[in-house]
């Protein structure tokens, strides 16, 4: 093909006039089609051209072809090309032609080209001879005359190179390296070895050094090895791609990859940086087969093991719970793993895997414990060993327990305390060990613990602000407001701009002057009132300060004044009338100051006859400040008298958005009558809304009728569909605590039993005695038929339902035991 | 890379030995971090730099650390892979033999 179009274009050329030749030569010039501008100018050449011009067109198009071939790594072909031009003027002493005979090897023709070009420019290549000679071609030393710095100094090159490969220290070839001077050929080779990284060089010198090298020097390649030698991992790898072979393999035996090691970093180094975890699990897996040999699997299994541990947590493929078992296990017997980090593997892939709680506490529990046997066996053994390590290690573990503990129940319990004291024992540097005890035992206003742990606590930690700020909080709960105030100042000495802690200073000194009201101080009142003024708190301390600086007018009969004082309480604003109404109701109980009097003078007593909704929504704001600026979760008595008028503004028409909030307030402060109130209301105003129907039900107890559950289950249905996660995740939870599959405290049945498919006398026992909610627990934990179980509660009776257990446990088919039911009763 | 210790160049502790003491205490991990950052100044190697901050993050106070020997799950990526399988200590010198391959690479 190739051959008609050059005939083709032959045939074309010796057709064309000199003057088309000459274009289409240049045309062709300029398309870089330097073969087809050849055959046109040699044409043009035998046409009678005219012959300078095309000589000069020649060489031009001589010189594009060889490099073109040269681009392509045809070192040959180009040097081939270009020395058929020399008739048109190309040079053999062109740097390019140099360049291209040295890349070609063809290092005789290269010197003796050198050897035409002037002394200067001999001795600029003299370096890229030198590098030559000690790559291996020695012969040609005998061209060079004696005098050659090239020739001169290459003994001692020589010996400098081998005996510093053959790794003599630096301090030893000093004599050698002085002997090749700043001038020598040699020079780059010198500065390279005084260079090279060694441990306990200093970098940043060894930068310096490389620096200085010529960009051009022959020794380049080493240079660079130096360079690669000084990387990390994360520099080297993305470099390694970029690399000759040559430089690559070199760079690879340098740093000790060699064998089976290379081969191994060769398979990972072609993975994508950000592997896929089942593409780097299968090559992991590859170690363990018979192709690669016992020292190589050994050597692998040593230098993966951290690394395949956590592939083998991570690995996609091990999401399911057995498989990862089955993966841990094999792993611990591959890499040898001690048992107590075999049981921690386990624990990690029981809780990536999502096991229920109750599933992954023991486990965890059990590595624990292993852990300080450790500990244990080691004292024992050398009492003088320290195991700070293990036992922190514990503390640590213990703490995670807990924040497990509270992610699943969002709260702690007994249980999470124990832990976290545990923890304690082991470590009482951990900080919000400490705080979360003092939190649990102040929400719990179990103040004696409380105080007992905040001294121990603030032992270890005597200026941790959150531990004094807890502190604070204790005290004012366990009206010890002197104590709350020094806590309160320790905290201003060490934070002087914590805006929080001065709110619960004045906090503190209210409670106080309540506290003082109540038991009649009142000279002692006003005092404590003043106190408080002087610090900054909210827009609902200010007025409580106030409020009760009424009572304390009343109750020194100075009515005047006290209303007087009432009176600049009062504003205009929707609401404000209820707010204070409430706010006079709460202290009222707390001072022991008669409400009516209080009322009276604020003429406050008709506030709900006629409710809005911004009195319900300024109430419910009121509680909520309340609550959060006191901890307080029971407003029980101070709602006490608000029942009534609150139940009856339950029929106003609130928004979605503030029957939820009102709801959810209901829900908190455990307003049972008045949650049921707002939520029918709200359901039947907004039925398309789920989230009602959730808190029609979310004080339910015991399953219900069968109709309220299938509601129940609709709106379940109805929140997901609707997107609603929070609402379908919190019907769910319902449902399920309503159908028991989240209470196992029934009394475990003989499983012995069970498992043999015997109907022995111990399990008929059992069932016997179990309540109706344990047999539905029971019959849902055996037959997941929760539903059949509670239509045969509902229509048939408790004693049905024992029946229907036993059939089962005979292993009867619950539809044949309905079908008997039915005849029976038919 | 992924695990802390081999981005700021620091003996791990595992729990697998769990007596085995590093010895690595909060200002030993401090100077590996600001080496690292000498080394990696931030305004020229700003990913690099995060890396590198996440990693002291991690391993700043010996609670950390525990709880990275004990909890950790992170995934390994190629480069953890390399760091593993990179000898401890390397020869780090070329033969005659590959000096004369380079030289003669040119």
């Amino acid at each position: 093909m190739s051959r008609n179009k050059k005939s083709g274009t032959k045939k074309t050329a010796s057709n064309l006039p000199p003057q088309a030749l000459e274009q289409a030569a240049l045309q062709a010039l300029e398309n870089a089609q330097y073969r087809q501008a050849l055959q046109y100018l040699k044409t043009l050449l035998k046409q009678g051209g005219d012959p300078v011009h095309t000589s000069a067109l020649l060489q031009q198009a001589y010189t594009g072809r060889a490099e073109q071939l040269a681009d392509q790594g045809m070192y040959k072909e180009a040097l081939v090309t270009w020395e058929s031009a020399q008739a048109y003027g190309l040079e053999n002493t062109d740097r390019r032609y140099l360049d291209w005979l040295l890349k070609a090897r063809q290092y005789r023709q290269w010197l003796s080209a050198c050897q035409q070009l002037p002394p200067a420019e001999q001795q600029s290549l003299q370096p890229q001879l030198a590098a030559i000679i000690l790559a291996g071609e020695t012969a040609l030393l005998d061209t060079l005359a004696p005098e050659n710095p090239v020739r001169r100094d290459h003994e001692t090159a020589c010996e400098l190179l081998e005996r510093w490969c053959q790794g003599e220290s630096q301090s030893n070839l000093q004599a050698l390296l002085k002997r090749i001077s700043f001038r020598s050929p040699y020079r780059d080779l010198r500065q390279i070895i005084q260079a090279w990284p060694e441990p306990g060089s200093d970098p940043e010198q060894i930068q310096l050094l490389l620096q200085r090298l010529p960009a051009d020097s022959p020794f380049h390649p080493l240079a660079q090895q130096a360079r690669l030698l000084q990387l990390e991992p994360r520099e080297l790898l993305p470099q390694l791609d970029s690399l000759s072979a040559t430089a690559h393999n070199s760079q690879m035996m340098i740093r000790g990859w060699s064998g089976p090691p290379a081969e191994w970093l060769k398979k990972i180094a072609a993975l994508e940086p950000e592997p896929a975890p089942r593409k780097l699990y299968d090559l992991f897996s590859r170690i363990n087969t018979n192709q690669v040999t016992p020292e190589t699997r050994n050597w692998l299994t040593d230098a993966l093991k951290k690394t395949w541990v956590r592939l083998t947590l991570a690995s996609e493929h091990g999401t399911r719970y057995p498989d990862r078992q089955l993966h841990i296990s094999r792993l611990a017997q591959l890499v040898k793993l001690p048992p107590p980090e075999k049981q921690r593997l386990f624990a990690l892939a029981n809780d990536a895997g999502g096991l229920a709680l109750e599933s992954r506490l023991p486990v965890w529990e059990q590595y624990r414990n292993d852990l300080l046997k450790t500990a244990t066996t080691a004292t024992a053994a050398d009492p003088s060993r320290k195991t700070g390590s293990v036992t922190e290690l514990a503390a640590q573990l213990n703490c995670h327990l807990v924040q497990a503990i509270r992610e699943e129940y969002g709260e702690l319990d007994e249980y999470a305390i124990r832990l976290l004291e545990q923890a304690l024992e082991h470590d009482p540097s951990l900080q919000s060990a400490w705080a979360d005890i003092l939190e649990y035992y102040l929400q719990q206003r179990k103040l004696k613990p409380a105080r007992d742990t905040l001294k121990q606590a603030l032992t270890h930690h005597p200026d941790d602000t959150t531990l004094l700020e807890l502190g604070t909080r204790i005290a004012i709960a366990g009206n010890a407001f002197k104590k709350a105030a020094d806590h309160a100042r320790h905290i201003l000495a060490i934070d002087p701009i914590n805006t929080r802690i001065r709110q619960l200073l004045r906090q503190a000194h209210t409670a106080h002057a309540g506290k003082q009201l109540k038991q009649g101080k009142l000279h002692l009142v006003a005092k404590e009132l003043e106190e408080a003024r002087n610090w900054k708190g909210t827009a609902l301390d200010a007025t409580i300060t106030q409020v009760l600086q009424v009572c304390l007018a009343v109750r020194q009969q100075d009515l005047a004044a006290a209303r007087q004082l009432l009176q600049a309480l009062i504003t205009t604003e929707p609401g404000a009338a209820v707010r204070l109404e409430f706010i006079l109701r709460h202290e009222s109980l707390l001072t022991d100051t008669p409400l009516a009097t209080l009322l009276n003078l604020g003429g406050l007593e008709q506030v709900w006859k006629k409710p809005a909704v911004a009195d319900v929504l300024a109430l419910e704001k009121t509680l909520r400040e309340l609550m959060e600026a006191n901890d307080i979760k029971d407003l029980t008595k101070s709602l006490a008298g608000l029942q009534a008028p609150l139940k009856k503004a339950a029929k106003l028409k609130f928004a979605v958005g503030e029957g939820e909030s009102l709801c959810e307030l209901w829900l908190q402060t455990r307003q049972e009558a008045l949650l049921t109130a707002y939520a029918t209301r709200l359901e039947k105003t907004w039925p398309d809304k789920p989230v009602f129907t959730y808190y029609r039900f979310a004080n339910m107890q015991y399953l219900g009728p069968v109709a309220t559950m299938n509601r129940l289950e609709q709106a379940w249905d109805k929140a997901r569909d609707q997107g609603d996660s929070i609402t379908a995740s919190r019907l769910g939870s319902l449902l399920d605590r309503l159908n028991g599959f989240d209470h196992h405290d029934y009394p475990v049945p003989p499983m012995q039993d069970i498992l043999d498919g015997k109907f022995s006398p111990a399990l008929d026992n059992l069932i016997e005695n179990m309540s109706a909610r344990e047999l539905l627990d029971f019959i849902s934990m055996m037959a997941s038929d929760g539903m059949l179980a509670r239509q045969v509660l509902e229509h048939f009776g408790e004693q049905a339902l024992r029946e229907l257990c036993r059939s089962m446990m005979r292993g009867d088919s619950p539809e044949d035991f309905i079908k008997r039911l039915e005849k029976g009763f038919s | 890379m992924n695990n802390p210790y081999l981005i700021l160049g620091l003996p791990e502790y595992l729990p697998e030995n769990p007596l085995d003491e590093t010895g690595l205490d909060d200002a030993t991990v401090k100077s590996a971090y600001l080496q690292q950052l000498r080394r990696y100044p931030p305004e020229q190697h700003p990913q690099v730099f995060q890396q590198i901050r996440r990693a002291y993050e991690q391993l700043e106070t010996r609670q950390k650390r525990l709880q990275q020997a004990l909890f950790d799950t992170t995934l390994p990526n190629r480069q953890d892979v390399v760091t593993a399988l990179m000898p401890r200590n390397p020869p780090a010198r070329p033969t005659l033999q590959q000096v004369q391959q380079l030289l003669a690479q040119g």
